[in-house]
């Protein structure tokens, strides 16, 4: 930590007072004045805002003689000339101007300190970095970038950790911070090392997550103990094994002991049973001889009581028999008598039935006969009428026979014929009309001479037609022919006439005609005859003229069939009279159907009567034979009692014999059972079905516990199979080492952990002691960056830094409202992060100023995208806050209008329609394709892109670049003579050849400065003149400045 | 002793009448024991093999006195279920004491079912080396070598009867005309009432006319009950013996004859020394102290002795590195170096000085600083705060 106590180079103010760049990527020239405080440069996308300051960034920080890309990249695609930038700045109380060219390994630097010395080259660009405190940087546009990262908010990197830069410049922000916090404290050397060695051993002791780290000696002492435990578990499990097995023995030998003891126990009682139950056997022994005997005794005593009780029932019954007969045999006479009446009445039925049936048959044949009667006059009325109906046949007949003769004789004509027939009549008339039209005509109408005509003499009021050339003559005299017109035609007519005439009358010759009339009424004739003959033909069909004569036959042949059936029936049965009549036939035939209802009826009843009568008789026989064979049986049935007694008297003998037996039988019966009622007493007394469950019972126990006693014993066996041991381990001696091993493991463990927190209780308080002197640092950067967010989001709102490890992190922000809670940066909006970040970035620069005499610049690009228009308004309060504070403030911005409230001097660029054809030195650019315009967001997103094809849109003018075809560039600020326009050049030459090394060739300076060769050969000359310039006399000629 | 020895087998062989004989009277020898506290191996080695050791020595004792048999009263080995290497080591030395060993089950190889008793490798290297052996496993009386040996057996690790209740009941007119001698293990009422309620035997029950002596097993000390009462404790060490009043590493030679009180005489037989050192720091110096005393206690002798240290007090953080690296010495000398530490490591002045007034290296004041607060705390935090201020020291130091 001594670097902290270094001493701080004695840099002061440091302020940029303008920029100047030729050359340089879209500008030819330009040179813009900054203000001390606060500088507003506005322009829109694309008018090389970023460039100027990248430009004035890399005139500072890079090495003029840079080449590669980073150099290719500032090269203008549309000005000749190599990039060039000047910048005018103060710093240590004096005012410098900085020139770079860089043309790769040719590039030029030159600082002046003005009104003093100059240097370039390589001692321009030491002088710089000692009087910026920086180191120059070569290609890398990264590490180039670095420089100054704090001050320079590159576009697009608003939004960056700001602390990143903090640590960058730890060092002298640390320096300057402890020099803050008073006599702060700083941990020494030897802190760092004992704090490193704690952290070392917690380091090897635990994992990030608190856990002891596997392989230290806690993480092992642990293991130990886990092991160790394991064991223990594992001895004491076989251990109990073998307990177990003793206590199984023990228990088995108890259950031995137990089974034994009850086995002796139930023997003697199985014994005492068996004894017992023998008795009982011997006695059913006996009881199985003794009943036979008994039963044999009782038997003859009842057979001997049977015979006595049946002789005395037979005689009873035999009395009784005897006595029951009489009453049967009066019966009898009664059943006899009713049986002949019965029969009788049976007789008489059958004969009424018969003179019933006679009667009904005699009365049948009546009425048969009146019934042919009827049928013969009905068939003779039939054949009468169909004899009528065939006369009136034959009459049609005859009548449509004359009618067809009649029409046979009427000419043959048809409707037809008749119509051909008028047809042709009427050509006739019209042949002789049209004829008679061309004929004359010839009306006599007073004559008083005879007037001929041809052979015919016409008297008056005749009318006459002449069709062909007559002579009329008059009187005599008077002869006239006439001539009917028309001439042949005439005589067509005529011929047609006669063919007409001729047609018809041929016709008419074939029927047999005269004349159409007579065809006309001889049609009609015809007409009516077949009329007539329709009619009758109909009148024939009506009466069945077909049929008719079968009928007739029929008839006749049904008729005669009645007669001769009436006759028969006469024969028969002569009746008493005859019908006259039909209806008197039908009048007989009437009564006799009813009369052989009647009939019916009385042989019906009759019929009925005979049936009832048979049955009667037949109920009467059968009682009459049942009661007979009553009467037989029971006769037999007291012949066979009276047989069956004398039977038993005979085998049992008399009455007194009997009764002698009976009484000694009974003493034989009484001796047997009273023997075997003793027997049967003795086993009651024996209870031989208890005895029987005794035996089973105690059978049941002895097996039980033999059972036991056997398990018991396999159990002891097993048992004491588990317990033998080969002797190879002692379960007991393993046990008393796993506890032994396990005291120790846990002591161990104990007294590592214990180590190990002592370790980590070192680690957290040289952690904790390193935080609170890191705090300590931290506390007046975080007041300052606290100021300015006081101006952003009101009174309250604070941040947090924190510096660990020589690291500032954990930037946070506590703003009013929000609960005082503390959000992360990276947990910010893009918005508050890029505000947060320029806050950081004032803070900080105010912090180094101090060490430039209270001033740096802050350049933010763009710097607040995202910010909203009210919060940018609000900015603008912390940037002025830090203006005056003493930083100079330089706000890059394509919507200058937001900046308004600033009070910034205000400077603004403009983008230019530039021709595609440069108008100074036409560099083909490498890009193949020109587009039109660039899109405004690459330029924002990628503004130092060096492949990036130049835009070929508008060359960059401001206000102060001249409209002259050739830089350089005017400056208001800095031109220390300001004088007529030739004066510029030479100064313009005078310094291009500075910046060139001080001598070149005619060629390069020229070409450096852009000029025409007359300008230059004018400049030079006058120069050369003033003596400021030197002129070598080399291949091509070259200048050099005067001393 | 030798003299004893010729005049009581001279008069034992005049009277054809046995009365009186003489007997070394052992119990406890714990073989087989693991000694896990000793966490060298080798040392652990040591320390079981001198078990075995020790009965060589027994036998020098028996024949020096003229000792016609050996009973030991219990815990013979130190498991009932030791291993056959044991058995066979235990068996060879027991056989190679060439007189008779009567030997009861204790506590420690109890002759419960699976007992090592029953065990047929046991049984193989007993006959085998050790024919002079018979473990009386029955509570029957027996008339050996002119006496009549009353055994008390325990069948069980933990008996809640008392193993010598049998002889209440016994009819002492059966017995022999030796004096009868009983073997028991436990503890005896009234005595070691810490014991608990297992394994108790109540003497003052026995009908103590109708007894000679009794041999009792399970105290490792050396101690008289009453008249006829002993334990013989532990011949060899095993353990830190508590109080002072507690003698192991003896054997009696007993004398003992019927109708008459034993004549006992103690014989020590250990080897191995077992210490105890209770220390008090009060100030630095006293780590000299301490070195005195122990070296005292270890003279010149190594891989002999046992220590438990027991430190409390305060020491300043140097010392207490002063003294681990004595504690690493002694260590090495001793077969175990047992320590319990009610010990404070608390910085001296100078130490808290060095540590907090560094001007140049604030960091480390400001911890050391609160670790010395928080060490002050006495609470829980302290224990940490101490140690972590040994370890500041030491990384200051480096």
């Amino acid at each position: 930590m001594n670097s902290t106590r270094s001493a701080a180079p004695e840099i002061s103010a440091m302020r940029l007072e303008a920029i100047t760049i030729r050359n340089y990527r879209l500008h030819h020239a330009l040179t813009v004045e900054l203000d001390p405080a606060r500088t507003l440069i506005g322009g829109p996308n694309e008018s090389g805002k970023s460039t100027l300051i990248e430009a004035a960034h890399r005139a500072l920080f890079l090495r003029a003689k840079t080449g590669g890309e980073v150099q290719r990249g500032m090269i203008s695609r549309t000005h000749g000339g190599h990039p060039e930038v000047e910048l005018v700045f103060t710093t240590r109380g004096r005012q410098w101007r900085l020139l770079k060219r860089f043309s790769g390994a040719g590039g030029t630097a030159t600082l002046t300190e003005i009104g003093g010395q100059s240097w370039s080259g390589a001692e321009a660009e030491e002088k710089l970095h000692d009087l910026l405190g920086t180191e120059a940087i070569g290609a890398s546009a990264s590490k180039l970038r670095e420089q100054w990262a704090h001050l320079w908010v590159w576009q697009g990197c608003a939004g960056d950790d700001p602390t990143a830069h903090a640590n960058t410049h730890r060092s002298d922000l640390l320096t300057r911070l402890q020099h803050e916090g008073g006599a702060a404290v700083v941990q020494s050397q030897n802190d760092q090392r004992v704090a490193e060695a704690v952290a070392k051993r917690f380091g090897e002791l635990f994992k990030d997550n608190g856990d002891a780290r596997a392989g230290s000696s806690l993480a092992t002492a642990e293991a130990e103990e886990t092991r160790a435990t394991e064991a223990l578990a594992t001895a004491q499990q076989a251990l109990a094994r073998l307990d177990r097995a003793a206590g199984d023995f023990l228990a088995a030998e108890d259950a031995i002991r137990a089974a034994t003891e009850a086995l002796g126990q139930l023997q003697p009682q199985q014994h005492a049973v068996e004894e017992q139950l023998m008795r009982v056997a011997v006695l059913r022994s006996d009881e199985k001889l003794q009943q036979p005997a008994a039963a044999a005794a009782t038997q003859r005593f009842a057979a001997a009581g049977e015979a006595d009780t049946r002789i005395r029932r037979l005689r009873t019954e035999g009395a009784e028999a005897a006595a029951a007969l009489a009453p049967l045999e009066a019966e009898t006479a009664i059943l006899i008598t009713t049986e002949a009446e019965r029969s009788r009445q049976a007789f008489e039925a059958e004969k009424a039935v018969d003179d019933a049936n006679h009667a009904v048959s005699a009365v049948r044949l009546a009425g048969d006969l009146a019934a042919a009667q009827v049928q013969r006059f009905d068939k003779a009325a039939t054949l009468d009428q169909v004899r009528a109906r065939l006369s009136q046949v034959r009459g049609i007949r005859e009548e449509l026979r004359k009618l067809e003769a009649a029409l046979a004789e009427v000419p043959s004509i048809t409707g037809p014929k008749l119509t051909a027939l008028q047809k042709l009549e009427r050509e006739i008339g019209e042949t002789t009309a049209a004829r008679d039209a061309m004929a004359a005509g010839l009306e006599v109408l007073a004559a008083d001479q005879s007037v001929r005509l041809g052979d015919r003499t016409l008297a008056a009021g005749t009318n006459e037609i002449l069709s062909e050339e007559t002579v009329l003559e008059i009187g005599t005299g008077v002869r006239l022919l006439i001539r009917p017109g028309g001439g042949t035609s005439l005589i067509d007519a005529r011929q047609r006439v006669r063919t007409a005439e001729e047609n018809l009358r041929r016709e008419l010759d074939r029927i047999g005609l005269a004349t159409v009339d007579e065809a006309g009424q001889a049609l009609a004739k015809r007409q009516e005859l077949a009329s007539q003959i329709k009619a009758a033909t109909v009148r024939l069909d009506a009466f069945g003229a077909e049929q008719i004569e079968e009928q007739f036959s029929v008839a006749e042949q049904a008729s005669a069939a009645a007669e001769a059936d009436v006759q028969r029936r006469i024969a028969l049965a002569p009746p008493a009279d005859l019908p006259a009549t039909l209806d008197a036939a039908r009048e007989q035939s009437r009564v006799a159907v009813e009369r052989l209802q009647q009939a019916e009826r009385t042989a019906g009843a009759a019929n009925a009567e005979r049936k009832a009568a048979a049955e009667r008789l037949q109920e009467a026989r059968v009682k009459l034979a049942a009661h007979t064979q009553a009467i037989q049986r029971s006769q037999h049935a007291a012949t066979d009692l009276g047989a069956r007694l004398r039977q038993l008297v005979e085998n049992h003998g008399e009455d007194d014999a009997r009764a002698r037996l009976l009484a000694d039988l009974t003493g034989e019966k009484a001796a047997a059972d009273a023997v075997l009622t003793a027997t049967r007493a003795a086993l009651a007394e024996l209870q031989p079905e208890l005895l029987e469950r005794d035996r089973e019972r105690l059978a049941r126990a002895l097996s039980q516990h033999a059972n036991a006693l056997r398990e018991a014993e396999e159990r002891r066996a097993l048992a004491r199979g588990e317990l033998q041991r080969d002797g190879t381990t002692d379960p007991h001696a393993d046990l008393a080492l796993a506890e032994e091993r396990l005291r120790n493991a846990r002591s161990q463990s104990e007294r590592e952990q214990q180590r190990a927190e002592a370790v980590r209780l070192l680690s957290e308080l040289f952690q904790a002691e390193q935080r609170a002197l890191a705090e300590q640092f931290t506390r007046p950067l975080a007041a300052r960056i606290s100021r300015y967010l006081e101006c952003l989001f009101g009174p309250g709102a604070r941040a947090e830094v924190t510096l660990e490890a020589q690291n500032f992190s954990g930037l946070h922000l506590i703003r009013p409202g929000h609960a005082d809670e503390a959000y992360a940066f990276e947990y910010l909006s893009g918005g508050v992060r890029e505000q947060l970040a320029a806050a950081v970035r004032l803070a900080l620069a105010e912090v180094l100023a101090e060490t430039h005499d209270g001033c740096l610049p802050v350049v933010f690009d763009d710097a607040f995208a995202y910010s909203d228009p009210d919060r940018v308004q609000v900015l603008q309060r912390m940037l002025d806050v830090a203006a005056d504070r003493g930083l100079q403030i330089i706000v890059l911005s394509c919507n200058p209008a937001d900046y308004a409230t600033l009070g910034a001097k205000q400077v603004t660029l403009r983008s230019e329609t530039r021709p595609l054809v440069a108008p100074v030195k036409s560099v083909a650019p490498p890009a193949p394709v020109l587009p039109a315009a660039m899109p405004t967001v690459s330029s924002v997103a990628a503004p130092f892109n060096p492949n990036r094809p130049p835009t070929p849109a508008p060359p960059t003018t401001t206000p102060k670049i001249p409209h002259s075809p050739s830089p350089p560039a005017p400056r208001a600020s800095v031109s220390a003579t300001p004088g007529p326009v030739d004066g510029q050049r030479r100064d313009e030459l005078l310094f291009r050849l500075h910046v060139l090394g001080g001598s070149t060739d005619d060629h390069t300076l020229r070409d450096d400065l852009g000029w025409s060769t007359e300008t230059y050969e004018t400049v030079k000359a006058e120069l050369l003149a003033a003596g400021q310039l030197r002129a070598e006399l080399t291949k091509g000629g070259s200048v050099t400045l005067a001393e | 002793m030798r003299l004893d020895c010729h005049l009581f087998h001279c008069r034992s062989n005049k009277k054809h009448r046995v009365t009186t004989v003489r007997f070394l009277h052992t119990a406890d020898w714990q073989l087989g024991k693991v000694f896990g506290g000793i966490a060298d191996p080798h040392n652990r080695v040591l320390v079981q093999h001198e078990r075995l050791a020790v009965i060589e020595r027994l036998g020098e004792v028996a024949r020096a006195g003229g000792a016609q048999f050996v009973v030991v009263a219990g815990d013979l080995f130190d498991s009932p279920s030791a291993t056959k290497a044991t058995v066979a080591a235990a068996c060879a030395a027991i056989g190679r004491l060439g007189l008779p060993v009567f030997a009861i089950p204790g506590n420690h190889d109890h002759g419960g079912p699976g007992s090592l008793w029953e065990q047929a490798f046991f049984q193989r290297e007993s006959t085998a080396l050790a024919p002079n052996l018979r473990v009386l496993l029955s509570a029957e009386p027996i008339n050996v070598a002119g006496a009549v040996l009353l055994p008390c057996p325990l069948l069980r690790r933990h008996e809640s009867a008392d193993a010598t209740a049998w002889l209440r009941a016994l009819d002492w007119t059966t017995l022999g005309a030796g004096p009868r001698i009983v073997l028991a293990h436990g503890s005896v009422q009234g005595f070691a009432e810490e014991e608990g309620a297992v394994n108790r035997l109540d003497l003052g029950r026995l009908p103590a006319a109708e007894i000679d002596y009794v041999a009792l097993g399970d105290w490792h000390g050396t101690k008289q009950i009453d008249e006829r009462a002993w334990y013989a404790g532990t011949p060899e060490q095993d353990r830190f013996a508590k109080g002072e009043s507690n003698e192991p590493g003896h054997v009696l030679l007993v004398t003992a004859t019927r109708g008459a009180l034993p004549k006992v005489e103690r014989v020590r037989t250990a080897r191995l020394r077992w210490h105890r050192l209770d220390f008090q720091f009060s100030a630095d110096a006293d780590l000299a102290r301490l070195e005195t005393e122990v070296d005292t206690l270890l003279g010149q002798r190594a891989q002999q002795d046992l220590l438990e240290l027991t430190l409390r007090g305060e020491l300043g953080i140097d010392a207490s590195t002063r003294l681990d690296s004595r504690l690493e010495a002694w260590s090495a000398r001793l077969l175990r170096l047992n320590q319990t530490r009610d010990l404070r490591i608390a910085p001296t002045r100078d130490e808290i000085e060095a540590l907090t007034l560094r001007v140049g290296d604030p960091l480390i004041a400001r911890v050391a600083t609160e670790l010395l607060a928080r060490a002050g705390s006495g609470e829980a935090a302290a224990a940490p705060a101490f140690e972590a201020l040994r370890e500041l020291h030491a990384l200051c130091r480096a």
